[in-house]
């Protein structure tokens, strides 16, 4: 079976965001970017079910800028055979990136995808979702477990309260959560061995599609800062405050 | 000259970022405060191939530029010093058989010194031969089985820990420094005997010794040729000092980041520190420090690719980036204050571990006569 | 403008989220009709009923919407859709699953976890993990959105809705449901819990962290640690709040013989609020701190628990 592997250029989760002092958007000016956590546990999970002989090839793709090469090359470290560039400077939101990924899709006949449920840049949780509706394809998000059993797909997923097991149909869609795996660290040699591995570059139009983002980005704002707040002078005032004032305990 | 890293640099500096930010730090606090041994933290870093990282690939190596090797140790160093004191000195007993050792004995322990499996030591200094290695009285005398080797080393790095040796010895004290050779010891040799690792002042989960040695090895083991140890030491030097100059830089970086951002959070007398002048100044003066630092440090590494000699611009590097994180980690306590000096947050750690790097690998003292008679040779 | 809201539910209930979500259709304005989709659900369409502003609450009452699973339950509200100008949800695990669906079969894009509305097609949301707030406004004829439900205060039970029947059935052979395992932990996980109550080094022992399980349990708090508590060996790593801890953000977070060292803050002032006790009434804890109680933790916590 074919795993596409789908992943995300993000900032780098350590890096403190600063938002640019004319509110357009936050500044990513020389600033650390990596392979979004959760797209790093969807290759993780693709070289998982790779070692475990489900998986035969894993192909890495992206929709970004041309630098997003460093996270495609990346996954191949981590594993992937191949990769995929669809290039754009656009800024894609989550409708784009998943009309570019359902044209490869339907390339490459892949008989499972694997996502990671959102990027932490934008938090959007939209981009697997959507690539099950545009493919017609069924749906397992924020997986915990993924288990493929002949020609079907048991996905355990996180949900409110609890945890959630359904049985797709396979080719599928899965987006990862945090407990799916512990991703590795690519290893030096494989670092290396990365560069020779082949990287197909596409545009949106080769792929007969648009993938700006049809949501405008009106404002950026830092968040409101928090206020320093009182001193009570005794444990009953505590109480009373919680209670009636800030209305957090009954 | 350009200033772009290229994508294997960056490659790399990612990829150590990554486990140093997971692992390493993780574990960094702990290893401060037991004193144990910063094992499992090496062990992960061997484990991805970062032991290999001064080796080309003839020898188990990845073939990476010194300039992506000084971003990987700096990445190290940001968040656990000791762990990467201890893996520049696997990489002093490497260079060691890269530089000294014959064609044999460089594919018979190289690879595995690259994967992990193999870490080293590097005995050169002694309790009355610190700077002037030419002073030492460890000798080493033809006997019937090879050599017997007998002195006294100190401040080894690693030292119980590693597997191997390589013991610097004189095998002709005639001949002053050319008189010098170096022998690849196995930690198991008997006549070996290893101090308790010392009370050191940073860097306290790597250890270093005292080790007495009173050993008979066989011939095989000299390290390529007789008389050519001091050399082969020096050569290895400037190569480490270029990891040194790294090294510091990290402490710096992570100092200058702790510090930055608690100047930004801290609110004294109505607004946060880094809004009253006298601060910005000292972090506008951290700031130029450490950039000058990652300056020096990446010419050093360029220099040693060249193929050329690169003494000078590694004892630059060496010299300027640990001064420059002495006086970056004494900024960081100044402006943290009374929690700059508590253990709760790692200011002090880092300026304790920045200590050493003024000292180890040459004082800065030593860097000076370098560069000295280098301008002026 | 006319507004579907989906209704989210749980054993049997209409969940509290939905009033939220109908407060921010209500600030959108127009027409609200409410779905309510599901399996044996005509309880939980009464309840929706009740709901204040809500025009019409419409009922899928099908064994093809059981547990909501995103394929049908999306065909369903695409099908539908066609009546309105906006389709909204609560930003839970079933509002995200199935919307972003929705979204792309109207081929339209999806605003996710609004925390205000600006104007019927312009909204606010919290982007990089809540760093910084994005205002956006969408081009899309049909806006589909989830709502993040604290952002919103509740509408009352004051109406008294219409209840319609659909008869769309979505026909779902690509996924069924096999089995869910809600968690039945009595103290909540850490990273997600309501209410969060810290030790730090000020506990003075591992032992002495059994006087905050009272209020824990009382408030139903999972308990955490500052790392200065984790170093000193008090209690495991996986307690440990903070930079290099678990980054938490409850409703409530208390945070006891906590000084506030930098990495510690990091990991909890976006709780919504704090409160610390602490006898060093120079600690920067109290900087972040709503409510600030200067106090010996041994007696103002066993208080504290007598009064909750």
């Amino acid at each position: 079976m074919k795993v596409l592997a789908a992943v995300k250029r993000v900032i780098d989760y350590n890096v403190k965001i600063r938002v640019k002092p004319d509110n357009s958007d936050v500044d990513l000016t020389n600033v650390k970017m990596a392979l979004n956590p959760f797209c790093e546990i969807a290759v993780e999970e693709a070289v998982r079910l790779k070692e475990k002989g489900v998986a035969s090839e894993i192909v890495a793709v992206t929709v970004g800028p041309k630098a997003a090469q460093e996270q495609l090359r990346t996954a191949l470290a981590l594993g992937a055979d191949r990769a995929i560039h669809v290039e754009t400077d656009e800024r894609v939101e989550s409708l784009g990136a998943a009309k570019a990924l359902a044209r490869l899709v339907e390339e490459e006949q892949p008989g499972l995808v694997i996502l990671g449920k959102q990027a932490i840049d934008t938090d959007n949780n939209q981009t697997g979702q959507m690539l099950a509706a545009l493919t017609g394809l069924p749906q397992g998000t924020f997986a915990s477990e993924v288990k493929v059993e002949g020609e079907t797909l048991q996905v355990t997923r996180e949900i409110d309260g609890g945890l959630q097991t359904v049985e797709l149909s396979l080719p599928a869609i899965v987006t990862t959560d945090l407990r799916l795996n512990e991703p590795r660290y690519a290893k030096l040699p494989d670092i290396m061995k990365a560069k020779k591995k082949p990287m197909d570059v596409k545009s949106p139009a080769e792929l007969g599609i648009e993938v700006a983002s049809k949501v405008k980005l009106l404002k950026v704002e830092p968040p409101a800062e928090r206020q320093g707040g009182v001193k009570v002078g005794s444990v009953d005032e505590l109480v009373d405050k919680l209670k009636n004032e800030a209305k957090v305990i009954s | 000259m350009h200033f772009d890293f290229t994508e294997d640099e960056l490659a790399f500096q990612d990829a150590a970022r990554r486990v140093s930010a997971d692992v390493l730090k993780a574990n960094a606090a702990r290893y401060d405060d037991t004193r144990d041994f910063c094992a499992e933290s090496l062990r992960a870093l061997g484990e991805l191939g970062f032991w290999s990282m001064n080796l080309p690939s003839e020898y188990g190596g990845v073939d990476i530029s010194s300039i992506g090797m000084s971003l990987a140790v700096e990445e190290i160093a940001y968040h656990c010093a000791a762990t990467c004191s201890s893996l520049t000195a696997h990489f002093l007993a490497t260079d060691s058989v890269l530089v000294g050792g014959t064609e044999e004995q460089k594919q018979a322990l190289l690879p595995q010194c690259a994967t992990g499996e193999k870490l080293g030591a590097f005995a050169l200094t002694e309790p009355g031969a610190g700077s002037n290695p030419a002073e030492m009285r460890t000798k080493a005398v033809r006997c019937e089985q090879g050599w017997h080797i007998t002195g006294t080393k100190h401040y080894i790095t690693n030292g119980a820990f590693a597997d191997f040796l390589v013991v610097y010895a004189k095998t002709d004290e005639d001949l002053g420094h050319r008189g010098i050779s170096a022998f690849l010891v196995d930690r198991d040799t008997a006549g070996l005997a290893f101090s308790q690792p010392e009370k050191t002042l940073g860097l306290r989960g790597s250890h270093i010794y005292e080790i007495g040695i009173d050993c008979v090895v066989p011939e095989s083991v000299l390290l390529g040729k007789e008389g050519a140890g001091f050399a082969t030491a020096m050569e290895v030097l400037d190569r480490g000092r270029v990891e040194v100059a790294a090294m510091s830089v990290g402490i710096s970086r992570a100092a200058y980041d702790d510090t930055l951002a608690w100047s930004q959070e801290r609110v004294v007398s109505g607004k946060p520190l880094c809004r009253h002048q006298g601060i910005q100044w000292m972090l506008a003066e951290m700031h130029t420090q450490l950039e000058a630092a990652k300056l020096v440090t990446y010419k050093a590494a360029a220099a040693r690719d060249s193929g050329q000699r690169f003494s000078l611009e590694s004892a630059v590097a060496k010299l300027f980036a640990s001064e420059a994180a002495a006086k970056v980690t004494d900024q960081a306590v100044q402006i943290h204050g009374g929690y700059g000096y508590i253990g709760d947050l790692p200011i002090e750690r880092y300026y304790r571990d920045a200590r050493i790097t003024r000292i180890f690998e040459g004082t800065s003292e030593i860097q000076k006569i370098i560069i000295g008679r280098a301008i002026t040779a | 403008m006319s507004i579907l809201v989906l209704a989210e539910h749980h054993d049997g209930a209409l969940a509290g989220a939905t009033a939220h979500v109908v407060a921010a259709a209500q600030q959108i304005g127009g027409d609200i009709d409410v779905l309510v989709a599901g399996e044996g659900v005509s309880a939980i369409a009464e309840a929706a009923a009740r709901l204040g502003g809500v025009s019409k609450v419409r009922v899928a009452d099908h064994a093809a919407y059981a547990h909501l699973l995103a394929e049908p339950t999306a065909a369903l509200i695409a099908e539908l859709a066609g009546d309105y100008s906006h389709v909204l949800a609560t930003a839970s695990t079933t509002g995200k699953n199935v919307l972003p669906r929705v979204a792309a079969l109207k081929d339209v894009a999806q605003i996710s976890e609004i925390i205000a509305v600006e104007s019927a097609d312009t909204f606010k949301r919290p982007i990089y993990a809540g760093n910084a707030i994005a205002t956006v406004q969408s081009e899309d004829a049909l806006k589909v959105i989830t709502v993040r439900a604290t952002g919103f205060d509740a509408v009352g039970e004051s109406g008294s809705a219409s209840i319609e029947a659909v008869d769309f059935v979505a026909d779902n052979t690509q996924s069924t449901f096999v089995k869910e395992a809600l968690a039945q932990s009595d103290r909540p996980e850490l990273g997600a819990a309501k209410v969060v109550i810290s030790g730090g080094r000020g506990m003075g022992s591992g032992d002495n962290f059994t006087l905050l399980e009272g209020i824990a349990d009382k408030l139903g708090a999972a308990i955490g640690a500052s790392r200065a508590a984790v170093d000193a060996g008090f209690v495991p790593n996986d307690m440990q709040v903070g930079q290099t801890g678990k980054i938490v953000a409850p409703d409530l977070y208390i945070a006891v013989g906590i000084s506030g060292a930098i990495q510690h803050l990091a990991g909890m002032k976006d709780s919504k609020v704090i409160v610390a006790i602490n006898k060093d009434e120079e600690a920067p804890i109290f900087q972040v701190a709503d409510y600030g109680l200067v106090a010996d933790l041994f007696e103002a916590v066993p208080e504290l628990e007598q009064q909750l």
